[in-house]
């Protein structure tokens, strides 16, 4: 099982804190980088396709975010061949099936809703570490 | 033709079409009584027509009759001269009767008479001719008598036969044309005869011869006397008298003829003048129906048309009218009313729907703005009481207790979103403390109450200005003003922080503003600051609901609020209130 580089896009420090422990309590992942809003995010894509830093693993991205919203950081993402192939899983607390349908035209590989249970977080983001970790492709 | 207005069309109708029967009645009357008149003059014609030819034909009775007693002087046949008599007697009858007959005029009468008397004279003319002639006839015999003795005895004496033979040949032709000398010449040559005395006997035969010739001259003299004076003149006064009873007839029938003309002629005149009269009034009320229907009713077809088109119609023709045109325009006014309505009320509701498809979409969008902001602390503070479960299994309370702050800040944040909520739907219901707002005081009361921050900042401000008062909710608008002027303080980062708060007036409207000297926002975000959990950046401890309070504050007592920025910093939130009196 590969262990996982995350890129997490998170604005909220708190969500961002127990989601980084729970990732590190499953000891196959860790969080690489973290933007905290659309504009940073842009501009560490922009680093990465320019092959500037590491590529990571998977994407982890909050979609209600300040300054540009999170589809269009996943358009930029996906929009881009270098990039297309990193698994997107979209990590928020919106259950609105609005949200979920725009994720996935945009190509989104997973849509995960933040569990307000702090075991179900571990939980879910340990399976997601587990498939994502097994998955060929990668 | 409006007072027709004020009658229905089938009163209208009735009244043109008795006016036009009446007229036609009049008319006729008119051309009954022409031509009664006429009849009456004709008969009165034909009357006198006769009257002239019985007159003619006396006339005509006047000159047979002549011709009779001319054949008779000729002839000296007594049966013609009877026949003469009959007649005279017929013809005498005839006028006597005439001269009796009251239908006939004084006048005409009159001249009846004199004609019968004239007719008696000539009558007794006529016998005393014919007495004379027959006297004249007997004595001729004798004469022929006397003659034959004469020419017996003179046979010896040559010169005095001659002179008979003469005087004989001289009556003959005296007899046939009554030319007095020759007779004369004969009397006097037996004259001579008779003073030779040759013998007494022949002087006796010859005086005897004489008296009996000049008897004959006598008898012819006074036969034609009658005849050709007496006869004559009452032939000619017959005639005169005829003829004036004839001109008296003729003058009777010129009036008539002349009645008669203008009577017609009159008759003609008034009969085409009413004709002329009847054709105009059948126009007219022709031209008054049809006025009166075609043109209204094509007028009411079209209103019809465009209120079934669902056109508008701003008003109906014809409802000024009383007749059955103005009752269908009444009508067709209820229909246009109904229409009308019918499209106020579907505006309504299409406005009400589009206000309650717009309510409903900032709804879903509230609640799921809503949802995803509660649901953030609720995820924060699980999670980390979750966390600090686990790290308090594994012993570690020092890591426990450093989480608990976060924890209270999660709680925390909800709250004030709680309530900042609450603050913003109470917005929608409440209307209070409407009043005229002293907007300096009101203003140095918000400065107060963030002095000790901006005192901590190091602000400088500037409210040194001229500031109209509001009538508004002093609660509501000092809200505003708290929002905007801890926004100032919360956002400006210039090292040297400047707050202005001002008022300029306008024609119809107060500006007021606030006005900090940051880096200020940028020109995509100049209308997203205002919608609801809107936050520009993560690090801030708003709720994002605070602008999304100050502009329904504004647009709910008229106002508006906008941003101005420009590039090169300072940032300044208008805020326009018209000078109307405001209510809220």
């Amino acid at each position: 099982m590969k262990y996982l580089k995350i890129y997490m896009i998170e604005d909220d420090d708190d969500h961002f804190e127990l989601a980084n422990f729970s990732i590190n309590k499953s000891e196959h992942a860790e969080i690489l980088y973290r933007s905290s809003d659309g504009e940073e995010a842009l501009s560490l894509v922009n680093q990465i396709i320019a092959d500037e830093i590491e590529k990571p693993d998977l994407v982890m991205l909050d979609i209600n975010i300040p300054k540009v919203d999170g589809i269009e950081v996943l358009k930029k993402l996906k929009g881009c061949t270098e990039l297309a192939s990193i698994p997107v899983v979209i990590f928020t607390t919106s259950n609105a099936s609005r949200d979920k349908a725009r994720a996935y035209e945009n190509h989104a590989n997973s849509y995960m809703v933040k569990p307000a249970d702090f075991d179900e977080m571990k939980r879910i983001l340990a399976l997601m570490i587990e498939y994502w970790g097994n998955c060929n492709r990668l | 033709m409006n007072f027709l207005r004020n009658i229905t069309i089938k009163a209208r109708i009735g009244l043109g079409f008795t006016l036009v029967s009446s007229f036609i009645v009049v008319i006729s009357i008119i051309a009954y009584r022409g031509t009664e008149s006429s009849s009456q003059s004709y008969e009165k014609y034909s009357q006198i027509n006769n009257f002239s030819y019985q007159i003619l034909s006396i006339d005509k009775s006047i000159s047979d009759l002549q011709r009779g007693v001319q054949n008779y002087i000729y002839t000296g046949y007594t049966a013609v001269a009877d026949t003469a008599n009959k007649e005279i007697k017929a013809l005498s009858a005839k006028l006597k009767s005439e001269s009796e007959d009251t239908n006939h005029d004084n006048l005409s009468n009159d001249y009846f008479k004199r004609l019968l008397l004239h007719l008696e004279n000539y009558g007794k003319a006529f016998n005393f001719a014919v007495e004379e002639r027959m006297k004249r006839k007997v004595l001729i015999d004798q004469l022929r008598i006397k003659l034959a003795d004469i020419k017996v005895g003179l046979l010896n004496n040559h010169k005095a036969y001659t002179v008979i033979l003469e005087s004989e040949k001289r009556m003959y032709e005296y007899l046939e044309d009554p030319d007095f000398i020759k007779v004369s010449n004969s009397l006097n040559e037996i004259d001579t005869l008779i003073s030779e005395r040759t013998s007494e006997d022949l002087e006796k035969i010859l005086s005897e011869y004489k008296k009996n010739y000049f008897e004959i001259i006598q008898s012819t003299r006074g036969f034609l006397y009658l005849i050709t004076v007496v006869m004559s003149a009452e032939a000619q006064e017959f005639s005169y008298v005829s003829s004036l009873l004839k001109n008296h007839v003729l003058n009777q029938v010129q009036p008539i003829s002349e009645q008669f003309k203008k009577t017609n002629t009159r008759t003609q005149n008034i009969l085409l003048v009413a004709s002329l009269v009847l054709i105009l009034l059948a126009i007219l009320f022709s031209f008054s129906i049809s006025n009166g229907i075609n043109r209204p009713l094509s007028q009411l077809t079209e209103t019809f048309n465009k209120l079934a088109a669902d056109e508008d119609v701003n008003s109906v023709p014809g409802l000024e009218f009383k007749d059955e045109i103005g009752i269908m325009s009444k009508a067709a006014d209820v229909f246009r009313q109904k229409n009308q309505h019918t499209k106020d009320i579907v505006k309504e509701l299409d406005d009400k729907k589009a206000a309650l498809e717009k309510s409903n979409e900032e709804l879903d969008q509230f609640v799921y703005t809503v949802s995803h902001d509660l649901k953030s602390p609720i995820v924060t503070s699980m999670g980390f009481i979750g966390m600090m479960k686990s790290l308090a299994a594994d012993g570690d309370s020092e890591a426990v207790m450093e989480k608990l702050p976060r924890l209270e800040n999660a709680n925390r944040r909800m709250s004030t979103l709680i309530d900042d909520l609450l603050e913003l739907s109470r917005l929608e219901r409440v209307n209070e403390d409407v009043a005229l707002v002293n907007m300096k005081e009101m203003i140095e009361s918000v400065i107060e109450l963030h002095r000790f921050k901006l005192n901590e900042k190091k602000f400088s401000v500037n409210t040194d200005f001229n500031f109209p008062d509001l009538v508004v909710s002093e609660t509501r608008i000092s809200q505003v003003f708290e929002n905007l002027v801890s926004n100032a303080i919360k956002y400006c980062d210039n090292e040297n922080p400047e707050l202005e708060i001002g008022c300029e007036t306008t024609d119809n409207s107060y500006r007021y503003y606030v006005k900090d000297n940051g880096s200020g926002i940028s020109p995509e975000y100049h209308e997203k600051v205002f919608a609801l959990f809107q936050r520009l950046r993560k690090d801030s401890e708003g709720t994002g609901i605070g602008l999304a309070i100050v502009k329904k504050v504004i647009t709910s007592i008229g106002g508006r609020i906008w941003i101005e920025s420009p590039p090169q910093g300072y940032c300044t939130f208008w805020m326009e209130f018209p000078k109307i009196p405001q209510s809220t």
